[in-house]
């Protein structure tokens, strides 16, 4: 099953964040909870974690990209 | 007047209050409001001194600070619950003490008044501080992983001390929390500690906590702020907090 790995809602007066950094490659296996990335608002840094365990199978954003909240960042199969 | 901003930061269900720390603001709590909105309409206040505040502190004691957020607590239909960290921890204690009828819950990450006491050097050189490298260097005491600390956040705190008045409300706020500050437990509301164990700004220290609260969580990895650090471990303790509260 295909899990989507989203920009989480982080309050009313942030819209967008930029990928900072990923910490794995595709390809990648991943354990429920694991680090996967950074994300940066106009203040705070956040690290996303995996929502399920599986594969890193796809990179939807790159690193130095803006996305808005809600947005596909990558995918877990 | 001394006065706090209070801001709704999304979310629907029993009102939590977010207070946040010394030279922050309500932006801060962005790494909870996706563990937390779904059962929770968020609240946050700007203390006096900081972010969308006026730079009005009055003494900058606990107290005086307390009294502003507890008009933001007036101005909130029903009780509700509340998080505070650090200096904002000590506020909300503080709250909850003199307003037991108002809080359902209280959690706390390693608030000012206990612990080993807050670094004097971070406080007396955060006011002062002007090149982004200074900032910098400040900033990345407050957590275990310096990627936490990035661009944007060195900006912003450049940005929201560009203001004298600023530098001069956190001056005196820094005095006070340099001294000792007296917490008292309250037996209405059990609260809930979270301290992590690599906290370098005010280190935990066990003797302060064992008499304040029995549910004390010391989270590894994790340095001055849990609530950026180890956010998903705090959306958890606090959601068993307010169900063991619920009981």
């Amino acid at each position: 099953m295909t899990i989507e790995i989203v920009v989480p809602q982080l309050g009313n007066e942030i819209t967008e964040a930029e990928v900072t950094a990923w910490e794995l490659v595709e390809g990648d296996s991943v354990k429920k909870g694991d680090f996967l990335l950074t994300i940066t608002t106009t203040k705070m840094a956040i690290e996303i974690e995996a929502p399920e365990s599986g594969i890193l199978t796809k990179i939807l954003v790159q690193e130095g990209e803006l996305v808005d909240v809600g947005a596909k960042l990558g995918e877990i199969d | 007047m001394v006065k706090a901003v209070l801001k709704e930061i999304g979310g629907s269900g029993s009102p939590l209050l977010m207070i946040h720390g010394f030279g922050s603001d309500s932006l801060s709590w962005s790494a909870l409001v996706a563990g937390l909105s779904n059962q929770h309409r968020l609240l946050a206040v700007d203390l006096p001194g900081h972010g969308k505040a006026a730079n009005e502190v009055g003494d900058g004691s606990i107290a005086t600070l307390a009294d502003a957020v507890g008009i933001c607590l007036q101005e909130i239909n029903g009780p509700v619950h509340m998080i505070g960290h650090s200096l904002g921890g000590a506020v909300a204690a503080d709250l909850e003490r003199r307003f037991p009828e108002k809080i359902l819950s209280l959690v706390l990450l390693a608030p000012a008044g206990l612990g080993a006491g807050i670094d004097k050097d971070f406080l007396d050189e955060f006011p002062n501080a002007a090149s982004d490298a200074e900032i910098q260097a400040l900033l990345v005491k407050l957590v275990a992983r310096e990627s936490l600390i990035q661009p944007p956040l060195v900006a912003h705190v450049k940005a929201s001390l560009a203001n004298p008045e600023r530098r001069e409300a956190l001056r005196i706020i820094a005095k006070n929390l340099i001294e000792p500050i007296s917490l008292t437990p309250s037996v209405e509301c059990t609260s809930t500690i979270i301290w992590g164990e690599d906290d370098k700004i005010n280190p935990f220290d066990n003797t302060t906590t064992t008499d304040f609260s029995n549910s004390v969580h010391v989270l590894n990895r994790c340095g001055h702020l849990p609530h950026v650090e180890a956010a998903s471990k705090v959306v958890r303790i606090f959601r068993e907090a307010v169900l063991s509260q619920a009981e």
